[in-house]
């Protein structure tokens, strides 16, 4: 090591700059880029929505127009109708993570010993998930259609049902989020098996042999070897999960506007509309950072789940 | 004798499990690509025969009027390929370079500030995107991006903080004797980025560039916030401009989307396995 120190020392130096002075130099310069969209993105823009969650700024009228109303936004926030919609939506579609990671673990599973021309099936289970919103929205919009799609002519065949008892699906504020939850589902299963297949690959195959060998049966080896050893993968892919599906809003916005009436908003659709439609600017900040609040409490909540199942 | 009986018996088990297991693991598959298979063939049908009922999968009258339709509409589709193409070709560059220069400092480089530096930036991600939502659009328009192509791109070659993370965890792999060989020789600090550092982490690179293409390809949100004029429309903000316009003709709406979709689907298909094998080491390392 101190030869090389050494060594490093007879490098001719450039400019001027001392070895150190070098790195500091080169070192600034190589994250430049990033460190002004850093700057001038990330923390000014979260410096500036938290001042502008205290005033009551309007997109289309200008900076000067900006007054500041105090708690005003958040006082503002009890009792709002549609952000109290928006929370309990949100709350439902939740139930899109563990129902996708409990799929996507038995499908990995399955997968990963069993099964001839693996990574074409893999790919077809992965297909929706680099597909964009705007087709998976037409398409499944035409699908589930009430009076013509095909899945309620097929409902209506199967159960021998008039067309009109056919579950309304994304226009009934019944079965819209139900709709939703699917078309989730759907979209996310590929990506969730592929990360447990690829934390399977990295348990021994010695484990399930060893307890072959004592006698446990598939399902035994699946609760008492698989899914502890792959807590870590869910772990990480249900914070991902919960929260990607609090942020949520062009999805909805595409599939069904939030509709019927305030059924399927949810807390990002309702900042979109309110910081770019409807011009309530500064409150859309001030909603951002309650999602932001949102978010943290419930990393920390499955943070502490995971440390006390780990310790076990 | 009877030992090698009781083998191949054991084989063929083996092996009508394997079946089983793939039928049912295929069937389910395929139940995933039917909202393709729909959409494929009903592009293929007229307007009055898409929902008829039982769904004829192959068309029994196809007809290409959908594509005619949506082709002849007021704004050539292919200008909506070359809007993206040039959106997500220049994204990459921006993204090659912003991540990949910032990720080799981050693990390479000893400079001052570097680990508060680094730590911020951790800190900021668990920052929902949603709160950077209006400030970024302020200061797009005070910089005149409103309704133009950068407003799209110019995001990619400051940002990437995901890839910065990817990058500088490669980095951090590659043994320091490498790089301290290359001072040795005499190699300034780009010269050893750029040819020891980067031809090292090529895997690493790739995956970012998947990532990030996919991302740009798809972006919807960029659009429907910043562009005004239908000629600059790239492609899921031009299908669902063009799904608006023929909202009664579902025939044209997925003619529209089979058109976005072919040639990203065609990419998939053929470079699925390192597709997906950048995407499953992303996920390990990110």
């Amino acid at each position: 090591m101190d030869d090389v120190k050494q060594n490093v020392q007879k490098v001719p130096k450039r400019k001027g700059l001392s070895n150190k002075g070098q790195e500091n130099f080169w070192g600034y310069v190589f994250i430049m880029p990033n460190l002004i969209g850093f700057t001038v993105f990330t923390l000014f823009g979260i410096v500036f929505s938290l001042i502008m969650a205290f005033t009551n700024w309007n997109l289309m009228k200008g900076l000067d127009k900006v007054q500041f109303v105090g708690l005003d936004n958040f006082r503002s926030m009890i009792g709002d109708a549609y952000l109290s919609a928006s929370l309990r939506n949100n709350l439902i579609l939740l139930i899109v993570v563990p129902i996708t990671l409990f799929l996507a673990a038995i499908l990995a599973v399955v997968m990963n010993r069993n099964v001839y021309w693996k990574s074409g099936a893999r790919a077809l289970y992965f297909l929706p998930y680099i597909t964009n919103t705007v087709a998976v929205s037409t398409v499944w919009q035409a699908l589930l259609h009430q009076t013509k799609g095909p899945i309620n002519s097929l409902i209506a065949r199967i159960f021998n049902l008039p067309m009109k008892q056919t579950p309304g699906w994304l226009s009934s504020s019944k079965w819209v989020l139900p709709a939703l939850i699917i078309i989730l589902i759907w979209q996310a299963l590929g990506y969730d098996i592929l990360m447990y297949s690829s934390a399977l690959q990295s348990i021994p195959a010695d484990y399930f042999e060893a307890a072959e060998i004592d006698g446990a049966n598939a399902i035994q080896r699946f609760f008492y070897i698989t899914v502890p050893l792959l807590s870590p993968m869910t772990f990480l892919l249900m914070i991902l999960g919960v929260i990607g599906s609090l942020q949520m809003w062009s999805f909805v916005q595409l599939v069904t506007k939030g509709g019927p009436g305030t059924a399927s908003y949810t807390i990002g659709l309702y900042i979109y509309r309110s910081g770019f439609q409807t011009y309530r600017t500064g409150y859309a900040c001030a909603l951002s950072w309650l999602l932001c609040a949102f978010i943290l409490v419930l990393t920390l909540i499955q943070w502490n789940g995971q440390k006390r199942f780990s310790i076990d | 004798m009877e030992n090698n009986k009781i083998k191949k018996q054991a084989k063929a088990r083996t092996i009508t499990r394997k079946s089983i297991i793939t039928l049912i693991i295929w069937f389910f598959g395929i139940m995933m690509f039917v909202p393709f298979l729909w959409m494929i063939s009903s592009s293929f049908k007229s307007t009055e025969a898409v929902f008829t009922y039982p769904i004829e999968w192959i068309p029994s009258n196809p007809t290409l009027h959908a594509y005619k339709k949506v082709l002849g509409g007021k704004v050539p589709f292919l200008r909506f390929y070359l809007n993206s193409i040039k959106v997500t070709g220049i994204a990459m560059i921006g993204t090659f370079f912003s991540c990949t220069m910032a990720g080799f400092a981050y693990a390479k480089l000893r400079f001052v500030g570097r680990d508060k530096l680094f730590l911020l930036k951790l800190m900021t991600t668990m920052i929902p995107g949603m709160v950077t939502l209006m400030p970024t659009f302020l200061l797009y328009s005070k910089m005149g991006l409103v309704d133009t192509h950068a407003a799209l791109y110019l995001g990619y070659f400051l940002g990437g903080t995901y890839g910065v993370f990817l990058m500088r965890q490669a980095f951090m792999s590659l043994p320091g004797d490498l790089l301290d060989a290359a001072k040795i020789d005499g190699a300034s600090y780009p010269r050893t980025y750029w040819s020891i550092a980067l031809p090292n982490v090529k895997a690493s690179w790739t995956t970012l560039l998947f990532l990030y293409f996919i991302w740009s390809w798809n972006n919807y949100e960029g659009p429907l916030l910043y562009l005004r004029t239908p000629a600059k429309y790239t492609l899921p903000f031009a299908v669902k401009y063009l799904s608006d316009q023929y909202s009664q003709d579902t025939a044209a709406i997925m003619a529209a989307n089979v058109l976005m979709l072919f040639p990203i689907m065609i990419l998939f298909f053929v470079a699925q396995k390192s597709f997906v094998q950048s995407l499953v080491s992303s996920g390990i390392k990110g």
